[in-house]
């Protein structure tokens, strides 16, 4: 996932006289005699390494940039236009914080768009340009104080200054010949004091690295004159291109703005396609489980039934609301038994049922049967017996007034 | 210049996400949806159900119908029919109050069969009350005359 987000780059060291290719342990070099030679000898080289993906970092010569560390403070623009014979507007700059100060670099905007161009030329995309030199610090790493870099290339070598936060210093010196050791003891000599003077910090080592740095006994030699501890790189050869390959952070870089607005822009449509694809899992993955919930549930379910079925339950609200506001039925089932509890000798003349109350009239063949009678009533509410209903011992009418219970 | 494949991956991608969206995740959750409803519905149409029952099962009107489920000319005919052995005798009334429609019953009979009678109208199909009753012995027929008020509730009465 890692290496989707941030694809994987090599390193493309493009010098006068050679094109170097490093990714991972394949590294191959294509000499060149001029630029024309260039874009063919860059997809020469990409064949031969069998590169498949088609992002570089690439290098600007030492001699082409500008590299100066800076303490804090200070106008990083005015300090690139007292530096550079060229106007702010005509280079390429960018700047690191270090433990030191500001790392200022800068390259002249043709250089730069003349390298982009043939690189794009051979179908590649650039990620990052950066000088020779802080490729060739970030491949030699160097983690023991401040110790010089001195990189014999075939147009002369370059000398560096740094440790392992910070380059102090940066000079490269065109010649035509392999300078001897007595020559390149002494320039160092002459950087090793400006830098002590400047920056209070001395070179403890020399590392030697580059084609030019292969003739015997050079270290020692070197060790002898400037009495620095002097010693070959292990890996001599490929340090620039090795280091571009090296490159994981956007720090440093010559790159035009719009080129970087390109990568951004890139990065982003990478997290897009990641997160669509997540997204699309997740998708996908849901809908499965989805279909498995939807398989639980019975597919006969039809909703016109369920409307059926609501109007029932409006008309049963509605019957129930009904009945909390009728009165109430009077039960058959009273009168019944009244009836049964009379005696032959009781009949009925009238009755008037109204809701609670029932109003009777009948006729009783002697006083007792009637006594009786209303006796064997006595479960009503009430039972009302007019005095009336006593005055004649037999053969007379007589009335009630039942009353049940309200409850 | 971006990557001509990341343009084409980032393209695809986002179609085979539209497409899994569309196509599979959009009808299974409209599926889901749906089925949640239905069965959200039964769910509330049940309880509903259970509660009017344990509320109002025992009233005896609760199974009966309101008139207009079938109209009046069945309403009639069955109010003919508590009483077809003792020819009743049915007319329409204005009630007390507003809701319900009223009609007056008359019959005649023994007392046994007027029982009969009234146990039949208590019992008829039809969402209603007896309100009133009035029995009178008739000494000429040497049996009884009722008259009764029974009230049949429909949907518009509320």
């Amino acid at each position: 996932m890692q290496s989707f987000l941030k694809p994987k780059v090599f390193g493309l060291d493009v010098s006068e006289s050679s094109i170097k290719l490093a990714d991972g342990e394949k590294l191959v070099r294509i000499p060149i005699n001029n630029k024309k030679e260039r874009i063919e000898a860059l997809r020469k080289a990409i064949k031969q390494a069998r590169i498949s993906n088609m992002y570089a970092v690439a290098s600007i010569p030492e001699k082409y940039s500008f590299i100066q560390l800076v303490p804090e403070g200070q106008n990083l623009e005015q300090i690139i236009e007292e530096n550079i014979p060229l106007p702010i507007d005509k280079i390429y700059y960018d700047w690191e914080k270090t433990k030191y100060g500001w790392l200022v670099v800068a390259a002249a905007k043709t250089i730069v768009d003349e390298y982009l161009d043939f690189i794009h030329q051979a179908g590649l995309i650039v990620e990052a340009v950066e000088p020779e030199s802080v490729a060739t610090v970030r491949a030699l790493k160097p983690d023991q104080g401040v110790i010089m870099i001195i990189d014999m290339g075939l147009r002369g070598p370059s000398f560096i200054i740094c440790s392992s936060d910070a380059i102090y210093f940066t000079a490269y010196r065109p010649q035509s010949e392999v300078p001897d050791s007595q020559t390149l003891a002494k320039q160092a000599l002459e950087y090793v004091s400006y830098v002590e003077k400047k920056f209070l910090k001395r070179a403890k080592k020399i590392i030697l690295c580059g084609g030019k740095a292969k003739k015997r006994n050079l270290e020692q030699e070197i060790e002898q004159r400037t009495g620095i501890k002097t010693q070959k790189a292990k890996k001599r050869l490929f340090v620039t291109a090795i280091g571009l390959s090296l490159k994981k952070d956007q720090k440093i870089n010559l790159l035009p703005l719009a080129s970087k607005k390109r990568i951004a822009k890139e990065h982003s449509l990478r997290l897009g396609i990641l997160i669509t694809i997540i997204l699309t899992t997740a998708s996908l993955l849901s809908s499965s489980i989805l279909n498995i919930v939807n398989n639980k549930f019975p597919y006969d379910y039809d909703f016109s039934s369920l409307d059926i079925l609501n109007q029932k339950i409006d008309i049963l609200e509605k019957k129930e609301a009904l009945l909390k506001q009728i009165p109430g039925n009077f039960q058959t089932e009273i009168i019944a038994n009244i009836y049964r509890l009379k005696s032959d000798h009781i009949k009925f003349l009238s009755l008037d049922i109204k809701e609670k109350e029932i109003k009777l009239k009948a006729h009783a063949q002697t006083r007792k049967d009637m006594l009786d009678f209303a006796e064997s009533l006595n479960y009503f509410y009430s039972v009302e017996s007019p005095l009336e209903n006593l005055t004649n011992p037999q053969d007379f009418d007589f009335s009630l007034l039942l009353k049940t219970n309200d409850k | 210049m971006i990557n001509k494949n990341i343009k084409i991956l980032a393209l695809a991608s986002f179609l085979i996400f539209m497409i899994s969206v569309m196509f599979f995740l959009y009808p299974n959750a409209r599926n889901l949806n749906k089925n949640l409803n239905y069965s959200n519905l039964k769910i509330e149409q049940s309880q509903k159900l259970e509660r009017l029952a344990k509320a109002n099962g025992e009233a005896n009107n609760w199974q009966k119908i309101l008139m207009e489920e079938t109209g009046a000319l069945e309403l009639i005919e069955a109010l003919e029919k508590t009483g077809e052995k003792t020819s009743v005798k049915v007319s329409s009334c204005s009630g007390d109050s507003k809701i319900g429609t009223c009609f007056r019953l008359e019959n005649s009979g023994s007392f046994p069969e007027l029982l009969q009678f009234m146990q039949n109208l208590e019992n008829i199909n039809f969402f209603s009350n007896l309100e009133e009753a009035s029995i009178r012995y008739q000494e000429t027929e040497d049996n009884y005359l009722i008259q009764t008020l029974i009230k049949v509730y429909s949907q518009d009465d509320l």
